[in-house]
């Protein structure tokens, strides 16, 4: 057997074990009553409940913003971020969460949001008559 | 012509549509995609043709067919300007993508902006390669160029938006707005034309330059790899195992020089426009346009090593099929919407999947196929003696398995849609979907970082080696200062600037102190890194100046080499030593596990007032406004610590365009100096477009209090003699003015005094003198005052006060200048090992 190939075998050895290894900081989607079972960080996608109040005075604290959000099955979370508050949040269609539970709230590190009227959706507004048109293309 | 053109292909019922346009477009859609599959079968035609006549005639007409299929594209291209700018809105391309507001050079970025207009990007490029390779090719256009016209075939089918079958293949530029939503009742009118005002407009965040000039040389760069894959498939069938190596040489430097400059451009672009706060994120499109080159660097290494010792020639084969296959494999996860959950700028899916399947498919199948044949037939010749340990050729081989491995890892986490489709969604086999690292961008360091120290040190080292040595040359001396060189450099540079040598250092690795891969007995990953990305930079600047001597001609890789070491210096310092330097330290604390250290990055800046930030007294001054965008005014001022004397003083205009379809869209502004930046990023303003104003009309007697939306008013007293203004003239009137007292949420009292009059010469006559808040926006009136029962019917109006703050993110970028730079002379290296390498099988 010539070296390179030992070498080769060793690196593909390495690079499974590393990549096997590293899978482990993979996360997964979940929803609230999964994340409180499992304890990790996990991602929930899910809705805001508009009805319910949103605490964000960034006069008192920039970096703190919590809101009440269901996930796809229903249940329904008190979610707490330490970050500014995205703006529009409250237009957003769907919101993904990744973070834990902890007691019953649910830790989140980062928000992602889906507006409903991001560029991609086709939507003609019409100066003149002031009617917008909305079509599924 | 036009006019002939609108006369013959307007005349159905629609007012103003230009419609030869559009028929023209498609038909150079179609004959594009004919010339290009003419152009492919003529050229292997050629190429399989054993009489030398046949030959030269099959070529004559597969020049044609490309020639045809170039100018074609050349036409598209030229029409979808045409439209874009004279703002056509009858087709959906031009209403989609643009606006007429658009200044110029953003009109050009919405040409690229929708998956057509890029599809036709990267097949442009490919025509201007194919011209240039038809011109220099010689004896291996055939091939060559006909896998090249195999490639437009498939890009063209992309864009051709005709039915076969009931099944659509690509989507075309040039379909009517109408026909695109044919449903809205809009399009019944006839003049339909003339509601339609605007264009929806480019995204944004697109709006930079750096998305005028970025997207042009990334494609070019990803049309480029194109074209070592044909040379490694020709090579391949012709069993020609060295012809091939020197004519590829000049075409993969340029696709490494290209490609680099178009990955760091799309750096650029994030790192001045976007907020996140640096030029690299790990980003799923960001990883997937970055493997390629790697690809291709690696194939480039093993070509020379081939060139030189005769050794890795099928490595050689295995990256340039890969290089082209991940530009494919990218392609595909970017634009069938498979990415997105997970990246920031995917295309949205056009149901193109199957079509970029297919296109993955077949070149991935046919390519390795061929390869796999050549190796079991052992067909391919290999050398019987093994590398040297100390050769050159050794090295490299190490180098380029490293390379491999970064790419695969990068690959495999970014490929997580993928694994979602197929092991959730298809076969059932995990219980959950899985997601991205909950911090990706510590995930890619954990490990990136470690080849990183590998590359660094191998790119030091191996310029000192020979080819097909076995002992060490005496030029390895000059690798060893070099080395000790570098090691005392970074000692310096870590004591300097206080890394820390021995404890892992955190670059964002906040997540994964507990992680095996990151442990290494005394010294930290962080500083090991460091030392060998100075040793790329000193072991090549060593090797030009000692070894090379100054040979101008032979400058290349070494100027590649030491830019790319400097590149690394670079992204170390800047990204591992930038410095967050508005921390808020006000904040609620809850809990620990919000790292707040990482967290607590933004902070509340009011109107003219003043924070310190490390160095700087910063103030927010105020706001420019300039539609749609809105400059923050934020004034930087440094001081000398012992006198207060003011050293330097500027102010930085981060944007925030309040986009009624996006929400905040956030710009950056920097101040760059020669060592450092200072970045700011606006993350939050104020919402003050529903500002609401109220009036309420409240019965109180003296002694009672109420509520209003802002105060809690006290009526204490009736006054009949109330203080009045000095033009008010008391004669034949009866005043009375009403004491109150207002206290807000923080129980500060204010008083104020409206004052009700009764006109006794006027016919008793009612009116009021209004009494005000300024600090709270109110105004108070006195309608009535009733004898009886001594009740007072108060009116109070309250303004909304406008809020005046932002909240900003600052952060100082130690050294970045060093990430720019080395990018320029690694793209400037190779392309003069390009020109030499081009001139040479010139002189052939």
């Amino acid at each position: 057997m010539k070296k390179t190939h030992v070498i080769i075998l060793i690196l593909v050895a390495i690079t499974v074990g590393v990549i096997v290894a590293r899978t482990g900081d993979y996360t997964t989607y979940a929803n609230f009553v999964e994340a409180k079972e499992k304890g990790n960080s996990v991602n929930v996608v899910g809705y805001l409940v508009k009805d319910k109040p949103m605490e964000y005075d960034p006069q008192k604290d920039p970096n703190f913003f919590s809101f009440i959000m269901t996930d796809k099955e229903g249940n329904e979370c008190k979610v707490i971020y330490k970050g500014a508050k995205p703006q529009d949040f409250e237009r957003s269609e769907q919101v993904v969460v990744k973070g834990k539970v902890q007691g019953d709230l649910f830790a989140c590190s980062e928000i992602s949001m889906k507006c409903p009227s991001k560029y991609v959706n086709d939507e003609i507004t019409l100066k003149e008559t002031n009617v917008t048109v909305k079509a599924g293309s | 012509m036009v006019d002939f053109f609108a006369s013959r292909f307007g005349a159905n019922g629609f007012i103003g549509e230009k419609l030869w346009l559009g028929h023209l477009g498609q038909f150079f859609l179609v004959l594009s995609f004919a010339a290009s599959l003419l152009a492919f079968l003529a050229y292997f035609a050629a190429e399989f043709s054993t009489d030398e006549n046949k030959e030269k005639s099959w070529r004559r007409i597969a020049r044609s067919a490309f020639f045809a299929h170039g100018f074609s594209v050349i036409g598209i291209f030229v029409l979808l300007f045409v439209m874009i700018l004279n703002h056509w809105f009858e087709y959906h391309y031009a209403w989609r993508h643009s606006s007429t507001e658009l200044p110029m050079k953003y009109i050009i970025s919405s040409f690229w902006e929708g998956q057509e207009g890029s599809f036709l990007l990267w097949q442009f490029w490919l025509v201007i390669l194919g011209f240039v390779g038809i011109k220099t090719m010689k004896g291996y256009e055939n091939p060559v160029m006909g896998i090249v016209a195999l490639v437009q075939f498939f890009l063209g089918s992309m864009v051709l938006g005709i039915y076969i079958f009931g099944f659509k293949f690509g989507s075309s530029p040039f379909v009517l707005l109408r026909n695109e939503m044919a449903n809205a009742p809009i399009f019944q009118k006839p003049d339909y034309l003339s509601f339609i005002k605007d264009g929806n407009g480019l995204n944004p965040l697109l709006q930079n330059y750096w998305m005028t000039i970025h997207p042009p040389v990334l494609f070019c760069g990803f049309a480029s790899v194109t074209i070592p894959f044909a040379y490694a498939v020709a090579s391949l069938l012709r069993r020609d195992w060295d012809g091939w190596v020197k004519p590829v040489l000049p075409w993969v430097l340029f696709s490494t020089a290209v490609l680099g400059t178009g990955i760091l451009m799309g750096g650029a672009w994030a790192y001045e426009s976007l907020s996140f706060g640096g030029f690299w994120a790990w980003d799923p499109v960001e990883n997937m346009s970055f493997v390629p080159w790697i690809m291709i660097v690696a194939g480039l290494h093993m070509v020379l090593v081939y060139r030189y010792t005769k050794h890795s020639l099928i490595s050689a084969y295995v990256f340039f099929l890969l290089g082209f296959i991940t530009v494919l494999y990218s392609t595909y996860l970017t634009r069938s919407g498979r990415l997105g959950d997970t990246s920031v700028h995917s295309f949205t899916d056009d149901g193109l999947e199957p079509q970029l399947l297919t296109y993955f498919a077949f070149f991935i199948v046919s390519g390795f196929t061929l390869l796999f044949i050549r190796i079991f037939k052992k067909q391919i010749p290999s050398q019987q003696k093994e590398e040297e340990i100390g050769s050159r050729e050794f090295w490299m081989f190490i180098g380029t398995l490293v390379l491999l491995l970064s790419a695969v890892q990068m690959t495999f986490t970014t490929s997580i849609p993928v694994w979602n489709l197929l092991f959730y969604d298809r076969w059932k086999l995990i219980e959950n979907k899985i997601a991205p690292p909950e911090n990706v961008i510590a995930h890619y360091n954990a490990i990136q970082i470690w080849l990183g120290i590998l590359v660094g040190m191998l790119t030091g080292l191996v310029q000192f080696f020979s080819y097909k040595l076995g002992k060490f040359p005496a030029t390895v001396k000059w690798g060893m200062y070099s080395f000790a060189a570098a090691v005392l450099a970074a000692i310096a540079i870590a004591l300097g600037m206080h890394i820390n040598f021995t404890q892992q250092h955190v670059i964002d690795l906040t997540s994964l102190s507990d992680s095996l891969f990151l442990k290494f007995p005394f010294v930290s990953t962080y500083f090991l890194f460091l030392v060998a990305s100075l040793f790329a930079v000193f072991g090549n600047l060593t090797y030009l100046v000692m070894v090379q001597k100054g040979n101008w001609r032979l400058l290349g890789g070494s100027v590649t080499h030491f830019g790319f070491g400097v590149f690394l210096v670079g992204v170390l310092l800047s990204q591992g030593e930038k410095e967050v330097i508005s921390l808020n330290k006000s904040g609620v604390n809850f809990g620990k596990d919000f790292k707040d250290s990482e967290k607590m990055e933004n902070i509340l800046l009011l109107k003219d007032s003043t924070l310190v930030m490390h160095d700087y007294e910063v103030t927010y001054v105020g706001t420019v406004e300039e539609k749609p965008n809105n400059f923050y005014q934020v004034k930087y001022v440094r001081k000398d610590s012992a006198s207060g004397k003011v050293i330097e003083e500027f102010t930085l205009l981060p944007n925030a365009q309040l986009n009624p379809k996006m929400g905040l869209v956030a710009n950056p502004d920097t101040k760059h100096y020669l060592t450092r930046d200072v970045f700011t990023h606006v993350s939050s303003v104020p919402d003050n477009t529903n500002l609401k104003d109220t009036t309420i009309t409240v019965e109180a007697a003296v002694g009672d209090s109420f509520f209003t939306r802002t105060a809690l008013i006290t009526v204490e007293a009736l006054n009949p003699k109330p203080i009045l203004p000095a033009d008010f003239d008391p004669a034949g009137k009866l005043v009375v003015g009403v004491n109150l007292v207002a206290k807000d949420e923080n129980s500060t009292a204010y008083t104020t005094q409206p004052v009700f009059i009764i006109d006794m010469a006027n016919g008793n006559a009612i009116s009021s003198l209004a009494g005000e808040v300024k600090e709270l926006g109110m105004e108070v009136e006195v309608y009535k005052i009733d004898p009886q029962t001594k009740k007072l019917t108060l009116s109070i109006h309250e303004t909304e006060k406008p809020l005046d703050f932002i909240i900003m993110k600052a952060i100082v970028f130690p050294y970045i200048n060093l990430v720019w730079l080395g990018g320029i002379l690694t793209f400037l290296g190779a392309l003069l090992s390009m020109w030499r390498r081009a001139t040479e099988n010139k002189k052939q």
